[in-house]
């Protein structure tokens, strides 16, 4: 029997080519230069040595559209919501090969990565090769669960396959109707009214995506609480006590205040005291937990945080890393590894490393600690960890050595014990007032030895005071400050503002900053460190849309996009439809186009105003 | 020192305002007039004031928290950065019955300005509708003309149908003119 395997990309089909025959394959091109095909034999558990064709496509294989009647400026833009929707090839030769490949298999086999997308995908190839094929049912279709490219998980995936979701699969097709119609309606509204008073070129789109906008909208929230922001007074008391020649600062529990007369008052009353009594001395045992296991958020928010990368490339470069066996699969939000995962086998191949191997034989000698658990779990893939070992002097690329040394070290901190510190802690009762200083001795780094991006350092430490100790208060003064303008977006507090907020999913957020960037609706500048501003165009879109009188609704802030996400979620689990979602989602969005529609002018005159006051 | 000037329902700020510590001599009946925390700055108090002024748009959001938008992220490890937390802190404006005004602050969290009631219960950032009686007690702490609260020194009586003018004067339009006093604050 000939099974027809197919992979979401080249490198994997590749990869698991060469596992699965033990190097033994024989390549054949396909009319796609970076498609091949392999062939070799491999023994399945349920069907004995076949024949196996190993190909892949290059992501989706189809997409959606609008037929003919409704191609711009053929409708209006409304009609969208409502129209026809056509399915495209989009890769005709990819397309073609899974079509003559499938002629004389008789099994398809899945191998597309596991999440929501490759499950769709998955079907995109099965309707492929059902055409060239009609023998091929869809319930009998092999889906390979696989999520690094190890050998023996490799295998292990062959010899278990389970089936398509077609839950998983109606979710995806569900988001993709919904970003089509949506987005290809209010595109074509904002763009021709902006076009038509030239606020953009004739050669310009000013798209619109139901994860753009509030990703926009993050980044002009931001910008306007910058620019409009006025420092504000406050006081607080603080007071120096001094002992064996060491003067120590004590800060007011009660923290600081906008109103001067109630801080007056209450030091008023302190300073009836000359002296002040050590009401509680402490000693306490501080841990600095090592690190979460790494999903794809905490990657791109480190990544930017420690090496100023985008999480676009961050993403990229971890994908390349997968590709080729180094790491697991990249877009996870799972937070907590499976009991069953093999510790001991990951670190000892990071043994030889001349950076961490040491730290990596050290912590197999003294103990594996075990690593701590998160709160999510997608059910699809471990957190991010190295697979298989390279030298990162071998990779060419900058950013792939600074992502695998990061993945791995992350690694080996998750396995290693907390840091340990004692902090004393000292409270002072002067008049009714407590105050308190404290001071901190780490004691034992463990993980912070490896995880070398983080510091925790120890601070001045405290004289030996004695508790109930009356001493002579040296100095209490009101302190004034003020308040200080928030930071401008940084990327990676956008990222974290996405995930926070459900705008987009692991696996897109990158895509989306990427997008409202090349739109020209905000702009990276310099200004100590990177920031993300809006431009005047992305200003205007989205104080036009705030603007206008929506029904409970808003389109540039995040809530409507959660709810689709958690729609979609519950496609997945089967506690909705993907019609039900389709016709409430639909509606929320048709009702908002018919309001920015009657508003547009508006809209654009907010932006004519915004960018003629910026030039 | 003890002051014992005037009715022994009124409070006049001007008695006490050059004795720097004294106390309540006698139990003094208030209307709350205004609540403000003065532990956040008038900014933070005024952005948390704007998500009532479009009931459209923030209405929801009251009614399922889960809704509000997460605007800012500490990026610092939250197990080694110590991050300010204000420790809410309120400051009353109070007026006696016979039309004398004051200023009362928390010396210690005032558990009628915290606990739910339901008569009293308000959808805007304040804790209680205002208008509500207080009495202090006789022995409440005083500084500078200003009264300093404890629970022992007060007992709130809530919403009382006498004061409904009042009431209905001091919460019919209250986010607007709360926005509007803020503003103009902040512009000052």
């Amino acid at each position: 029997m000939k099974i027809l395997c197919v992979a979401e990309k080249p490198s994997i089909a590749k990869e698991v080519s060469r596992i699965l025959s033990g190097g033994n394959f024989r390549t054949r091109n396909s009319k796609n230069k970076y498609i091949k095909n392999y062939d070799f034999k491999f023994n399945f558990p349920r069907k004995g040595s076949c024949d196996v064709t190993m190909t892949s496509v290059v992501g989706h294989l189809t997409g959606v559209d609008f037929p003919p009647a409704y191609k711009w400026g053929n409708c209006i833009a409304g009609k969208l919501f409502d129209a026809e929707i056509v399915e495209k090839v989009m890769k005709q030769d990819v397309f073609d090969n899974i079509v003559n490949e499938a002629r004389n298999s008789g099994q398809l086999m899945i191998w597309t990565d596991c999440d929501r997308e490759g499950e769709y995908i998955g079907y995109e190839i099965f309707k492929a090769a059902s055409k060239g094929n009609n023998r091929l049912a869809i319930e009998n279709i092999w889906r390979s669960r696989f999520s690094h490219l190890e050998r023996s998980h490799i295998i292990q995936a062959a010899a278990n396959p389970v089936t398509l979701d077609l839950k998983a699969i109606n979710a995806v097709s569900c988001r993709i109707e919904l970003d089509l119609r949506v987005g290809a309606s209010f595109t074509r509204l904002l763009t021709d009214a902006l076009k038509n008073k030239s606020v953009i070129d004739a050669k310009d789109v000013a798209s619109y995506g139901t994860c753009q906008f509030p990703t926009l909208g993050f980044v002009v929230d931001r910008y306007k609480r910058v620019k409009s922001f006025t420092p504000e007074k406050f006081w607080h008391i603080q007071v120096e006590l001094a002992k064996d020649g060491v003067k120590t600062n004590f800060n007011w529990t009660k923290g600081h205040f906008f109103d001067r007369l109630y801080v007056m008052n209450l030091y008023q009353e302190c300073l009836k005291h000359k002296d002040g009594k050590i009401i509680k001395l402490e000693q306490k045992r501080r841990s600095n937990y090592r690190p979460l296991p790494l999903t794809t958020v905490e990657l791109q928010k480190d990544c930017s945080m420690f090496f100023k990368m985008s999480a676009k490339a961050a993403l990229e470069a971890a994908e390349k890393l997968y590709n080729r066996g180094f790491l697991s699969y990249p877009r996870t939000e799972t937070d907590t590894f499976p009991a069953t995962f093999d510790f001991k086998g990951t670190i000892e191949r990071q043994t030889s490393d001349s950076r961490w191997g040491e730290y990596a034989s050290r912590l197999l000698t003294n103990g594996i600690e075990n690593a701590r658990s998160g709160n999510k779990n997608d059910e699809a893939h471990p957190p991010i960890h190295p697979v298989n070992y390279v030298n990162i002097n071998t990779l060419t690329s900058a950013d792939e050595k600074k992502v695998y040394e990061y993945v791995v070290r992350r690694f080996l901190a998750c396995c290693s014990k907390d840091a340990i510190g004692q902090q004393t802690s000292a409270t002072l009762l002067w008049g009714d007032e407590t105050f308190t200083s404290s001071g901190l001795m780490v004691t034992e780094k463990n993980y912070l030895e490896i995880y070398t991006y983080k510091k925790w350092e120890s601070s001045k430490q405290l004289p030996k005071f004695i508790q109930g100790e009356v001493l002579p208060i040296t100095g209490g003064i009101i302190k004034e400050g003020k308040t200080t303008a928030p930071n401008y977006m940084t990327e990676t507090e956008l990222i974290a503002l996405m995930d926070a907020n459900g705008i987009g999913t692991d696996a897109t957020i990158a895509e989306h900053i990427d997008k409202i960037i090349n739109r020209g609706y905000v702009v990276k500048e310099k200004k100590k460190g990177e920031i993300i501003v809006p431009s005047p165009l992305g200003m205007g879109l989205i104080e036009g849309f705030d603007g206008m009188d929506f029904d409970n609704i808003s389109l540039s802030k995040p809530f409507l996009r959660k709810r689709l996400e958690t729609s979609l979620q519950q496609i997945v689990d089967g506690t909705t439809t993907k019609d039900e979602v389709l016709a409430e989602l639909k509606g929320l969005y048709k009702q908002a186009f018919s309001v920015s529609n009657r508003n547009i002018n508006q809209l654009v005159n907010y932006c004519k105003t915004v960018i003629s006051e910026n030039s | 020192m003890d002051i014992t000037s005037g009715s022994s329902s009124v409070f006049k700020p001007a008695d006490y305002a050059k004795v720097p510590d004294s106390k309540v001599s006698t139990n003094i009946l208030f209307n709350v007039i205004h609540i403000e925390n003065i532990a956040v700055s008038r900014l933070s108090q005024l952005e948390d004031w704007r998500e009532y002024e479009d009931p459209s748009k923030i209405a929801v959001d009251r009614i399922n928290q889960s809704r509000r938008i997460i605007r800012e992220i500490s990026l610092e490890d939250d197990q080694s950065s110590m991050i300010y937390q204000p420790i809410e802190t309120y400051k009353l404006l109070l007026r006696d019955f016979s039309n004398n005004y004051c200023y009362a602050y928390e010396k210690e969290p005032l558990r009628f300005l915290r606990e739910s009631q339901s008569q009293t219960r308000t959808l805007t950032p304040l804790k209680i509708q205002l208008g509500g009686r207080l009495r202090v007690l006789s022995g409440a702490k005083v500084i500078n003309g200003v009264i300093y609260l404890d629970n022992g020194h007060c007992q709130y009586l809530g919403l009382q149908n006498q004061d409904q003018d009042l009431i209905d004067n001091l919460n019919t339009g209250l986010v607007l003119r709360n926005i509007e006093i803020l503003r103009a604050e902040l512009d000052s």
